[in-house]
């Protein structure tokens, strides 16, 4: 058992990444992320000039919560559960769910 | 490491899955029944459907060394149509009599409607009555948040379920907590696009450690992939946690819940040195 103990000496030690570790192992993915939805973004931006008549960067609800979305990335938290205020920004997607409160 | 895939649609996937997943640690799949993306129109379809689970499945997956077991249940997408869910619902309990069937599932809900609600409850109480546990599937995307609430709600209503008997599972950061604090089993499920990644599954286990959780893959006809699980693996044992941790999520776990059903017969192991 002590052989075990051993083995998992760095969880023991830190059952939580420390920052830096976080940084060392997900900042490129993370990159990766951001840079895919800003050509998401630009890929929008070409089709607005390119087919003007089509407006759905103004007014389709989906692109409204994409931009709430991205307010929060950019944005200070108190709390660590910006996944989760993520989430509900998407639940809006439904109208049903304005009309169904519990 | 030894892996159960505790939510696994066989039926969609190839050999190939089977011999990948043989070679990478997995033992045992547990097959709900599910939508087969079109709405089944007899019920006799779905029996066959059940034979096909409970019978030719298995055999299938001997072949590579590993156990299928199998749920039976009308899912919420088909539940629209309560007089063929009902014949179906009275079919159920001679498949609890097969030796791989574990319960009853994925039901649950989709589009939270009136009669995908009235044939949950159903089958909720089917599975009391007959004792045995419950697998129950949450909605895609924005609907999750209202289906989840009304499944806690339809269950609270059931004063003799108990929770440690039921899975609920594709849970979400914004849909975990309350059914963490009434004692249900949790799932995540891996997709590449959809519903859970590897890496926010370790970050739910970190912040509400891994008592009743449980990680899968589901894998079915859409975009899927078996082996997000292994990933779950990776990135749970890249972030330092033991070999004895990740045995208790990906292999003990699955033994603790579906063990319930004494059909099932792995049990949890301990890693230890000689």
């Amino acid at each position: 058992m002590e052989t075990l103990f051993k083995l998992n000496n760095r969880k023991m030690a830190t059952p939580i990444l420390t920052p830096s570790q976080v940084l060392g192992n997900y900042y490129l993915d993370t990159r990766w992320h951001l840079l895919e939805t800003a050509a998401m973004l630009d890929r929008a931006q070409r089709g607005e000039a390119a087919h003007p008549e089509d407006e759905s960067m103004k007014t389709d609800p989906r692109a409204q919560l994409l931009r709430e979305a991205l307010d929060v990335l950019a944005s200070d938290s108190a709390e660590p559960n910006r996944t989760e205020r993520l989430l509900m920004i998407f639940t809006k997607l439904d109208p049903k769910n304005e009309e169904r409160k519990d | 490491m030894l892996i159960i895939q505790p939510h696994y649609h066989a039926i969609a996937r190839t050999a190939q899955d089977y011999e990948r997943m043989a070679q990478s640690g997995v033992v045992c799949v547990a097959e709900p029944a599910f939508w087969a993306g079109f709405d089944r129109k007899y019920p006799e379809t779905f029996i066959d459907y059940f034979r096909q689970i409970t019978e030719f499945e298995p055999t299938r997956a001997a072949q590579y060394g590993i156990t299928h077991y199998a749920w039976v249940a009308v899912n919420p997408k088909e539940a629209e149509n309560p007089e063929l869910s009902r014949v179906v619902l009275d079919a159920m309990p001679e498949f609890f009599k097969r030796p791989n069937v574990l319960g009853v599932g994925e039901t649950g809900l989709h589009l939270s409607s009136k009669n995908e609600c009235e044939i949950f409850e159903a089958q909720v109480q089917l599975a009391v009555d007959y004792g045995q546990l419950l697998l129950i599937h949450t909605p895609h995307l924005h609907d999750k948040l209202f289906g989840t609430r009304k499944i806690l709600e339809i269950l609270a209503g059931f004063s003799s379920l108990d929770p440690d008997k039921v899975w609920i599972d594709h849970v979400e950061e914004h849909t975990i907590r309350p059914i963490r604090e009434k004692g249900f089993w949790t799932g995540f499920t891996l997709y590449p696009i959809t519903k859970c990644t590897a890496t926010r599954a370790c970050d739910m286990l970190e912040v509400y450690g891994w008592d009743r959780m449980m990680i899968n893959s589901s894998a079915d006809w859409g975009p899927s992939d078996p082996f997000t699980l292994q990933e779950a693996v990776l990135e749970f044992r890249r972030r330092g946690h033991s070999i004895q941790d990740a045995t208790e999520i990906f292999y003990n776990n699955p033994c603790r819940f579906l063990g319930q059903n004494p059909k099932f017969k792995f049990k949890p192991i301990k890693i230890v040195e000689e």
